[in-house]
């Protein structure tokens, strides 16, 4: 389903710490999982910051606008969301 | 491109849309808006062939006519696959429509404008549906406090139809709304149809429209508090102190106006008593009726209670951290941070909460919660833990207290273990996963609770009114007929007293109270519902229960609070003067003289309470959702089998411990 840059960086969302940024580049996701998670707005390109590591894990949505929108995300999804880390 | 012209010119003479559909994400505020519009004027019903709760409200925007208002349920797409997007896809194309209402003429797209962006998607996918429509932009005053503005007319110019910023919350913008909402418009242009395009689309419409701070702020109170909400262990720990606060507020509070409610019905049923005279009218009216619905209505101020500070907590955000921590939790047992929403809710009613498992997106995490949502205690069970406890311990409310904290704990226990079983055995495989948004910390509405409150209450005293009051009235004329001839003893008992010198009118008021009192026991052991428990108490007997008490018991299968109103009808005989329902019961004597309500007789009570499956609504709601009449009997059999059983334990061992 996704996108520009498919980069060697791409890491899973549950590998970056705590605070750590990342883009959404890709996902293993089955697709109905991957549909209700890009309508919640995880999507091809959306910048994402964990806020809370674990089982399950909290992750920040930015939106361009400033906002941030937090899902709470199992690992089970978490670890299938691919990501390209941004500092 | 189509023009708007599906509306007159002159707006005096408009004639607003007769039924409006309201959509949205969740967590934009929508029930905050339909409540500032619809205030009072509002009932809950459901859609056709679903359980999904529909609310629908009226509000006058033009004269004295009333437009519908249909609140849909919140989503986050309208072209996903489950059930709550088919659902409004189905109302918006007008093929399924909640009764008393039209189909939609008109759609209302509420967005949030902290997050444009992804609320722009759905917006973009129900306007391509071109019917007049309407977009509030809500939540503008928070925005607005973090910096982010939101141009109205290019957001209107984009979107080819009416747009306005409002705050539900303040009722900031809603002169403007109820104006717009006279005049919604077919869409002047047409969204793209894939959904990289309209994502798109909603990234380029929102840089014409939108502007915000540079740096993306943290919220740092939200980060503080979700660090101590979402922690593996403070968390769970909140979570507990915050449930039990929750508890505790209800239990001190609620008890005033229950006093009340009892004082109020025992005045009533004393004064229908001294007003009419003696015959079969007053006997239905005052043991019957009044009797009945003021053992049912006393309940109210507990439930209530509840649902008012579940309104709140929801309303602050912190349940959504609530489901987020018991996700973790619920997991080992085969359940999902999904189903705490409808587990909860079943401590209302397991209606709801059974109806709101639909949320649960995995089939085998939704069978499951349907199958041990009525473990949890629904308030029908409120009246029979409050009897039981009382009963146990007189005037000792903080024993009390933990008694009726133990019931819920156990009713919990017995559902996360049977969903254990359930999914090692009928529902073995993985379960889906959690996605779960965790909206931003706001105050709590007071107004959206108390619209709540007011709704369930309603709801409640209809039921009170309608099927309790008719359970009341067969109940009252099974135990009252066929009419029998009174036992030998009690005519000697008033030949004696009548032969007593009328100075001495002590005694003799005593020997006819004591006919009084045999009589009553007679016509009820063989009155049509005396002859029905007789023949099943064997059954029950070695729980403990006599006949009226496996009388109570059945009769709970139409809804358990009127096991309550059944023993008050019951033994209300004996209860000669006035006091009220509670100290009718505890005096309950067998035919024997030894009390109806023993120690181990009332723990064994209380545990087949807990656990045992007696709603019948219940059990065609688990049929319907579940999708299968076998469900439904599984339900039972599990339920009641594993209430025998417990119970059988309970009061064996209490015995075994010399506990009468």
């Amino acid at each position: 389903m996704v996108s520009q840059t498919v980069t060697d960086d791409r890491v899973s969302l549950t590998q970056l710490p705590r605070g750590g940024r990342g883009r959404v580049s890709g996902s293993t996701l089955d697709p109905k999982d991957a549909q209700i998670l890009r309508a919640m707005g995880i999507r091809p390109d959306a910048q994402l910051e964990i806020c809370r590591m674990g089982e399950p894990c909290i992750v920040c949505v930015q939106g361009s606008n400033g906002s941030t929108c937090r899902i709470g995300l199992s690992r089970r999804l978490a670890e299938r969301v691919l990501v390209s880390p941004s500092g | 491109m189509d023009a708007p012209v599906t509306q007159p010119a002159d707006p005096d003479t408009l004639a607003p849309p007769s039924s409006i559909a309201l959509l949205g994400n969740p967590n934009v505020g929508k029930t905050t808006l339909f409540n500032r519009l619809c205030a009072l004027r509002q009932k809950t019903s459901n859609f056709p062939g679903t359980t999904q709760e529909a609310r629908l409200g009226w509000v006058a925007l033009a004269g004295d006519t009333e437009t519908c208002l249909i609140d849909l349920p919140g989503v986050y797409s309208l072209e996903l696959d489950l059930s709550e997007s088919k659902l409004c896809r189905r109302v918006l194309d007008g093929t399924t429509i909640p009764p008393g209402a039209a189909p939609p003429d008109a759609q209302v797209i509420v967005v949030d404008a902290a997050n444009l962006i992804r609320n722009l998607v759905i917006a973009g996918q129900a306007l391509r549906r071109r019917m007049p429509s309407l977009v509030v932009v809500n939540m503008i005053d928070s925005a607005r406090r973090r910096g982010v503005h939101v141009d109205a007319p290019a957001l209107s110019e984009c979107l080819g139809v009416p747009v306005v910023l409002v705050s539900a919350r303040s009722g900031e913008g809603f002169n403007a709304l109820r104006a717009a909402m006279l005049r919604p418009e077919i869409p002047s242009r047409t969204p793209p149809e894939s959904l990289d395009e309209l994502e798109r689309w909603a990234d380029e419409v929102y840089a014409l429209v939108g502007s915000a701070p540079e740096s993306s702020r943290r919220d740092r109170l939200t980060d503080r508090l979700d660090r101590a909400f979402t922690h593996p262990v403070l968390g769970v720990g909140l979570f507990a102190l915050i449930m039990t606060g929750l508890f505790w507020v209800i239990f001190r509070l609620a008890a005033y106006p229950m006093d009340w409610i009892d004082m109020i019905f025992a005045t009533l049923g004393g004064a229908a008593e001294s007003l009419l005279p003696a015959g079969i009218l007053r006997d239905l009216l005052v043991d019957g009726v009044i009797a009945g619905v003021g053992a049912t209505l006393i309940f109210l101020p507990q439930i209530c209670l509840l649902f008012f500070l579940i309104s709140l907590l929801e309303d602050t955000g912190y349940l959504a951290r609530a489901a987020f921590v018991i996700d973790r939790l619920l997991r080992p047992f085969g359940l999902s941070g999904h189903a705490f929403v409808p587990l909860l809710s079943s401590h209302a009613c397991a209606l709801p909460g059974i109806m709101a498992a639909r949320a649960v997106p995995d089939r085998r995490d939704r069978l499951a919660t349907i199958l041990v949502a009525p473990f949890m205690s629904c308030t029908a069970r409120i009246p029979v833990y409050v009897l039981l406890t009382t009963l146990l311990f007189p005037e000792r409310p903080a024993m009390q207290a933990v008694a009726f904290t133990g019931c819920y704990a156990l009713g919990i226990l017995a559902g996360l273990i049977s969903s254990l079983v359930a999914r090692r055995t009928i529902l073995r495989g993985a379960s889906r996963p959690m996605a779960l948004e965790l909206p931003t910390y706001r105050a709590p509405s007071l107004r959206t609770a108390l619209l709540t409150t007011y709704d369930r209450a309603k709801v409640f005293v209809r039921k009170a009114g309608t099927m309790i009051l008719a359970i009341s009235i067969v109940l009252w004329w099974m135990g009252e007929y066929p009419h029998t001839e009174p036992p030998q003893q009690s005519i000697e008992l008033r030949e004696q007293a009548s032969a007593i010198d009328p100075a001495e009118a002590g005694a003799a008021l005593e020997l006819t109270d004591e006919a009084d009192r045999l009589e009553a026991r007679h016509s009820a052991r063989y009155s049509f519902l005396g002859r029905l428990g007789e023949g099943l108490s064997p059954v029950f007997a070695p729980l403990g229960y006599d006949r009226q008490l496996t009388i109570g018991v059945l009769a709970s299968f139409a809804a358990r609070e009127v096991f309550v109103t059944t023993m008050a009808v019951q033994v209300v005989g004996t209860d000669d003067d006035g006091e009220g329902v509670f100290d009718a019961l505890k005096g309950a004597r067998r035919d024997d003289g030894s009390p109806v309500f023993t120690a181990s007789t009332s723990w064994s009570l209380l545990v087949y309470y807990v656990l045992a499956m007696q709603c019948l609504p219940t059990l065609v709601v688990t049929a319907r959702e579940a999708g299968g009449a076998r469900w439904a009997f599984l339900q039972l059999a599990w339920m009641c089998g594993l209430a025998y059983i417990l119970a059988l334990i309970v009061r064996q061992t209490l015995l075994a411990m010399g506990v009468a």
